[in-house]
């Protein structure tokens, strides 16, 4: 327990001077957002231009995939800001032979790695994410009751879980492979399966992005709990992060134990 | 005082290495064979430190050097033998041992560089759970002792090399370890820099006991800080003593250089070992269990015109060249470490 | 000329040293292709058409594939490259070569490129045929894509360069490199068909020579529209000549004021 209250201590700390750095650079990063919220802005428009030319999506009109854009550029901008910054650290780290001396710090090296994933240029989406989002509420009629909020609050955290599960499994393949520079990408292109409402899959595939790698809890359940129509798969979700994230976990050690026998 | 904190036995690596060859189909062949060789890094290396010393680790690149300091910081696994340091086995007890370790990559910065050298103290402080008051003290005293001041509160970036290096130093002792490892920490650093870190060192050495485990390339960091110096070439400990018998190594060779008031025919100079000669001036050896120094200076005095002479051991360069370049073990090794 | 050819030569040594890099690639593609199945098959299906904007279902997946393998034809990293040469202080050393800068890097490019054809183009071919099938490929517009993606290559050869060299003017510029990047994949067709944009945008990507980059070999790829005749064809690689030439000219002045203004520093 106190080495988690030591890292989020960290995490904290790393936030602070990740904010000092960009605003000795304002200019640069000021632009920065402003180019993070055009070039986030893209993907809704693209889904919106779909929409314009055919049906669309089955059980989804307009304005609900809108809310589901927003809630998308919302968690995009939220998961980049926390952990964005976690895959070139590592990818630098490794490339520069730096790895070694986070082994020399008293905390477990994975929390470290967590630690050091604030990325401040994540506020362009989440500000995109915001604004959409808005539009959205505005022209849907978002129902509220008792229960949506907590049921977002648990599903966001799950999904944070899950997200630091798949960049700790990154961070695994990264010091076994050490070289190969595409590995981002592959990821990337993986859970991009996340940015589109899973009824679109054939069932199979549905139900491997429910239970087994519950990429609908970021983006989908939200959306479907504002939009009121929540059904039961969300519990296997929310049970499938946990199970993912103790998976990393166990994965992340194995790998670290195969990197320091041989040596980096 | 005699406590002994590090205490190596039996200590092997063996790596397995992927042969690479040149030319596009090996790079090919590479993707479904793999060819590979056996190294043996470290073959079977006994140590033992004190608390309080300041040993200096060297050895040429490649030696098994790194490796054995990897072994015991506790970021590598070796194949065979045990670790201790003071108390804990650096691999297995990883988190808890680091708490207690210092470390200083001369060539690599742990400072955030857009930010001033306080910020990264300050992570520290955190990461390290260092007190308060603790801090603040350490700090004054790491600012008395190193004049770095005002420079703690500049970015990193608009440091001079000299500066950081100081900086880095407080880094690696911030958290007052007990056992610190410093990696090549004046290299690059002018004399008056390299001065004050040696001091800082010593200094530190003498208030707190603070263990050192020095590895560099600069043989004066060596002579000025380690009281003993361990020296490994090709995977095994081939010098593990005192500086003095470093330095006296060769105690039976004398090296004498020589000015003359004018140039003197090298012919003459035949009856002498001759190392190096300028226009006017030429340095020989003396082997002294074979001659009389005082005898051959007086006749060299006598039959040149001389207008200075300086007698001193070989240099270290030479011992220590001397040593990388032969396999067999070495007078001193092998006996057990004595008092002082 | 022989030069050049031994400038890709050795640059072609270099990218092979790693062919690992090449490997991952084919694993990256078949996820990109099942997501676009999935997706677009959807669609078609809830909107009960065989045809949206006068692209059948495959011809949809495909475009996408498409993109990518265009993007395999034409990607290279000059712009970084130049960027790099500042930095480390190698212009110097660059400029005292017997062969031109521009003449260099192409060389590096084409090098780069050919690796990139070799072992992700036509492994990428057969793994996305083998999991769909392009119905409506021919040998004609197979051979035409070739022509017209050769073009895109020199194009987006030319337009790195000359952001390659406005970054030696403007030091540190990531945020104007990345809203390039994003505009130049939107309105070139990158991203989705220009056909699917109000009429208002697809005017202004006529006079734009992005489309050329993305758009116009993927069209030729998949067999779309009015490709068949010959005066289209002809009609576009006389426009992408047009634009090569033009900002072949620009980079060229844009290359004499760098050279002028830019001080290559000692040490």
């Amino acid at each position: 327990m106190q080495t988690v209250a030591g890292l989020l201590r960290l995490y904290v700390y790393h936030m602070k001077m990740g904010i000092s750095s960009a605003m000795i650079y304002r200019a640069d990063f000021i632009t920065g957002v402003f180019v993070s919220i055009f070039v986030s802005g893209i993907g809704p428009f693209v889904q919106f231009l779909y929409f314009t030319h055919s049906r669309g999506y089955p059980e989804w009109t307009l304005n609900q995939i809108l809310l589901f854009q927003g809630l998308l550029l919302l968690w995009f901008g939220l998961r980049d800001l926390l952990f964005g910054q976690v895959r070139n650290t590592v990818m630098d780290m490794v490339w520069k032979g730096d790895f070694d001396r986070l082994l020399l710090k008293p905390y477990p090296t994975v929390g470290l790695l967590l630690c050091s994933g604030f990325q401040l240029h994540g506020i362009g989406s989440c500000i995109a994410g915001v604004l959409v989002t808005v539009l959205a509420f505005h022209r849907l009629d978002v129902s509220i009751n008792l229960w949506t909020v907590p049921l977002l609050i648990v599903a966001l955290i799950c999904g944070v879980v899950l997200f630091m599960a798949i960049t700790i499994f990154y961070c695994s393949i990264v010091i076994m492979l050490i070289q190969i520079s595409r590995i981002s990408e592959l990821f990337d292109r993986i859970t991009d399966f996340a940015n589109y409402p899973v009824n679109i899959y054939p069932l199979a595939l549905r139900v491997v992005m429910i239970v087994f790698l519950p990429f609908a809890v970021w983006t989908y359940y939200p959306t479907q709990i504002l939009l009121d129509r929540l059904d039961y798969g969300i519990w296997f979700a929310l049970a499938g992060c946990v199970g993912v994230f103790y998976l990393s976990i166990k994965v992340w050690y194995l790998c670290l134990k195969m990197y320091t026998s041989a040596g980096g | 005082m005699d406590e002994i904190i590090i205490k190596v036995q039996g200590l092997r690596k063996t790596f397995k290495k992927l042969r690479k060859k040149e030319g596009f189909l090996s790079s090919f062949r590479s993707l479904l064979i793999r060819d590979f060789e056996w190294i043996h890094s470290v073959k079977g290396i006994d140590m033992e430190i004190r608390k309080g010393e300041i040993r200096g680790i060297i050895g040429p690149n490649g030696a098994g050097k790194s490796t054995t300091i990897k072994m015991l910081s506790g970021i590598l696994f070796p194949t065979e033998g045990t670790v201790d340091v003071m108390g804990f086995t650096p691999w297995l007890d990883r988190e808890r041992y680091v708490r207690h370790l210092g470390v200083l990559f001369g060539q690599k910065s742990q400072l955030w560089w857009d930010l001033p050298p306080i910020d990264t103290f300050l992570l520290i402080k955190e990461m390290y759970r260092i007190p308060e008051e603790d801090f603040k003290a350490r700090l004054n005293r790491f600012k008395s002792m190193l004049q770095i001041e005002r420079i703690i509160y500049q970015p990193v970036r608009t440091l001079s090399l000299g500066e950081r290096m100081k900086c880095e130093l407080v880094c690696a002792v911030l958290h007052e370890p007990p056992l610190v490892f410093l990696d090549e920490p004046t290299i690059g650093l002018d004399i008056v820099s390299k001065e004050t870190i040696r001091e800082f060192i010593k200094q530190m050495n003498r208030d707190k006991q603070t263990t050192f485990i020095v590895t560099t390339h600069d043989l004066a960091d060596i002579e000025n800080l380690c009281d003993r110096v361990t020296i490994i070439n090709k995977g095994t400990i081939v010098f593990d003593d005192s500086m003095e018998r470093l330095s006296s190594y060769f105690s039976n060779r004398k090296v004498v250089e020589i000015k003359f008031t004018q140039p003197v025919e090298e012919k003459l100079l035949d009856s002498y070992k001759v190392i190096s000669s300028g226009a006017m001036s030429v340095s020989i050896e003396i082997d002294t269990g074979e001659f009389d120094l005082k005898k051959v200076i007086f006749e060299i005095l006598d039959r040149f015109p001389v207008l200075d002479v300086n007698i001193m051991n070989i240099p270290i360069e030479e011992v220590i060249k001397h040593i990388y370049s032969h396999e067999e073990k070495v007078v001193g090794y092998g006996e057990k470490v004595g008092v002082g | 000329m022989r030069i050049f050819l031994k400038s890709i030569h050795i640059a072609l040594k270099v990218n092979l040293a790693y062919p690992r890099d090449y490997l991952i690639s084919l694993v990256i593609h078949p996820f990109i292709l099942i997501l676009n199945i999935h997706l677009f098959t959807s669609i078609y299906a809830y909107s009960e058409v065989s045809h949206i904007k006068g692209y059948s279902l495959s011809q949809m997946i495909w475009y996408y594939g498409a993109t990518t393998f265009v993007w395999i034809f034409i990607f290279n990293f000059t712009d970084r490259r130049m960027s790099n040469y500042i930095l480390t202080g190698e212009l110097g050393l660059r400029l005292l070569r017997p062969v031109s800068l521009f003449q260099y890097e192409m060389a590096n490019a084409i090098a780069l490129r050919i690796v990139g054809i070799l072992f992700e183009f036509i492994p990428g071919m057969v793994i996305y045929s083998l999991i769909y099938s392009p119905n409506f490929l021919t040998i004609a517009s197979l051979l035409k894509f070739f022509a017209v993606v050769a073009l895109a290559f020199v194009l987006n050869y030319v337009l790195n360069f000359i952001i390659g060299v406005t970054a030696f003017i403007t030091q540190n510029n990531a945020g104007f490199k990345r809203l390039l990047g994003a505009v130049t994949t939107l309105l070139g067709g990158a991203m989705i068909p220009l056909d699917f944009f109000p009429g208002w945008l697809q005017t202004v990507c006529d006079y734009l020579p992005f489309k050329y980059l993305f758009y116009e070999p993927v069209r030729f790829f998949i067999n779309h529209g009015d490709i068949s005749t010959a005066e289209a064809f002809y009609r576009v690689i006389f426009i992408d000549i047009a634009w090569i030439a033009a900002l072949y000219i620009i980079a060229k002045i844009a290359w004499k004021l760098m050279l002028k203004n830019v001080v290559v520093a000692g040490g």
